[in-house]
């Protein structure tokens, strides 16, 4: 049930104020914003729909509870349950309060939840809304990750992005989603690292990818802007980094396939080393496209390594850590 | 070697078979001891697990779903054992066939 009451019909009024006033008329309702209103709406439900201006106020009752009368001349008994302020697009609870005997009792609080964002050295960190609006935003001038407290007034979806500040434009970004007050999300920002690309084998980082033939004619080599698994029938090889690779802040091993013979089995593979070779994670089958391994659980210095086995050739076009 | 893996729970990873379990085999397992084993998560091919994060992982896939360096020690003792049963094992047919070493 929505609808509009003359102000004069009302035994209160409700008005604006960046702070809580030092006394009001009985039955007054202050909304605590730096934002200007002009119009309210009272309605038993929550903000659906169409706003009226920036600013504007949604007051949401109900018929029980801590019940007032708003009318001068009848009994229209009502309790508020929460207040809505229509601020850059979105509707957002505030922090209101109700003049009682002297007293102002709250009777809205502020929506407020919290993305907690651990990101990468000399970087900037946005948050943005659905709308595209910053709605927060820090800087990291430090040499080392830093975790921050973002605060969102409003459900909804939130992508957070990290854009280093050496000019080497790498960004990073997650999209999370606020369903409540109160809610906690923790994000974990880092760039991506290349591990092979464009036939760049990043020695510097991998110390190159060292082959080592198992059995018969096979190796593992770098062709034009491919690393290429190759083995001959009754034939292995593997391809491993030269370099232990410090996984803790990766979450994510994606490899591309550009080209594979016919293979759905065990022939060809992926997998996660330990510095003493144990396989700590594995994925078989590389079909041509993207495929990705779970890091989440996995820390430490180690070695990723593709296998290849009897009768088989596939090309890696793109290694990456992220 | 023979695992199991839940379905409804993420694909974690059991030695030991039960009602809703599939039963699959890989060599990935071999030589190693229960508790770590049952660290792991095993998407099978066509299979598919979504992280917490919303990062879908496509089988055939094995990961370890909790830290498994805890399981070290543990794995270690599990070599040796496998180890000494392997050489008494060597020892009763040596014995057997009348070798001397």
């Amino acid at each position: 049930m929505n609808f509009k009451l003359t102000k004069s019909s009302l035994n209160f009024k409700v008005y604006t104020s960046p702070t809580i006033p030092a006394s009001g008329t009985e039955n007054d309702i202050v909304i605590i914003s730096s934002t200007p209103m002009e119009n309210w709406i009272l309605s038993s439900d929550a903000p659906t729909g169409e706003p009226m201006n920036n600013g504007d106020v949604w007051i949401q009752y109900s018929v029980s509870g801590n019940v007032f009368n708003i009318m001068n001349q009848h009994d229209f008994m009502l309790a508020i349950t929460k207040i809505y302020q229509y601020v850059s697009g979105t509707w957002v609870s505030v922090d209101a309060r109700r003049y009682v005997g002297g007293v102002w009792d709250v009777v809205s609080s502020a929506f407020s939840a919290s993305i907690n964002i651990t990101y990468p050295a000399t970087s900037t960190c946005v948050v943005t809304n659905s709308s595209g609006q910053t709605v927060a935003s820090d800087t990291n001038t430090g040499s080392s990750t830093k975790t921050w407290t973002a605060t969102v007034n409003a459900t909804g979806t939130y992508t957070v992005t990290a854009t280093v500040t050496d000019g080497s434009d790498k960004t990073a970004s997650k999209t999370v989603t606020i369903s409540a007050d109160g809610e906690v999300i923790n994000v974990e920002l880092v760039y991506e690292l290349l591990l092979f690309f464009d036939g760049n084998s990043y020695t510097n980082v991998t110390g190159g990818w060292v082959s080592a033939t198992g059995a018969g004619t096979a190796n593992c080599s770098v062709d034009g802007a491919y690393l290429v698994m190759y083995a001959a029938y009754a034939s292995s090889a593997t391809g491993t980094t030269g370099n232990l690779i410090d996984l803790t802040n990766y979450s994510v091993l994606e490899v591309t396939i550009a080209e594979t013979g016919a293979v759905n089995d065990a022939r060809s593979y992926v997998s996660v080393l330990d510095s003493a070779g144990h396989s700590l994670a594995q994925k078989n089958a590389l079909t041509q496209g993207v495929h990705i391994v779970d890091l989440s659980e996995i820390t430490g210095g180690c070695r990723i390594r593709f296998g290849v086995n009897s009768n088989l050739t596939y090309k890696i076009s793109k290694v990456r850590l992220y | 070697m023979i695992i199991y893996v839940d379905p409804t729970n993420g694909y974690k990873v059991s030695s030991a078979s039960a009602l809703g379990r599939i039963a699959a085999e890989d060599a990935f397992f071999d030589n190693k001891c229960s508790n770590l084993i049952e660290s792991y998560r095993y998407v099978p091919a066509e299979a598919t697990w979504t992280r917490e994060d919303g990062v879908a992982f496509a089988g055939p896939m094995i990961a370890p779903w909790r830290d498994i360096r805890q399981y070290d020690g543990e794995q270690r003792e599990y070599e040796r054992e496998q180890i000494a049963q392997y050489e008494a094992a060597l020892s009763e047919i040596e014995a057997a066939l009348g070798v001397n070493v």
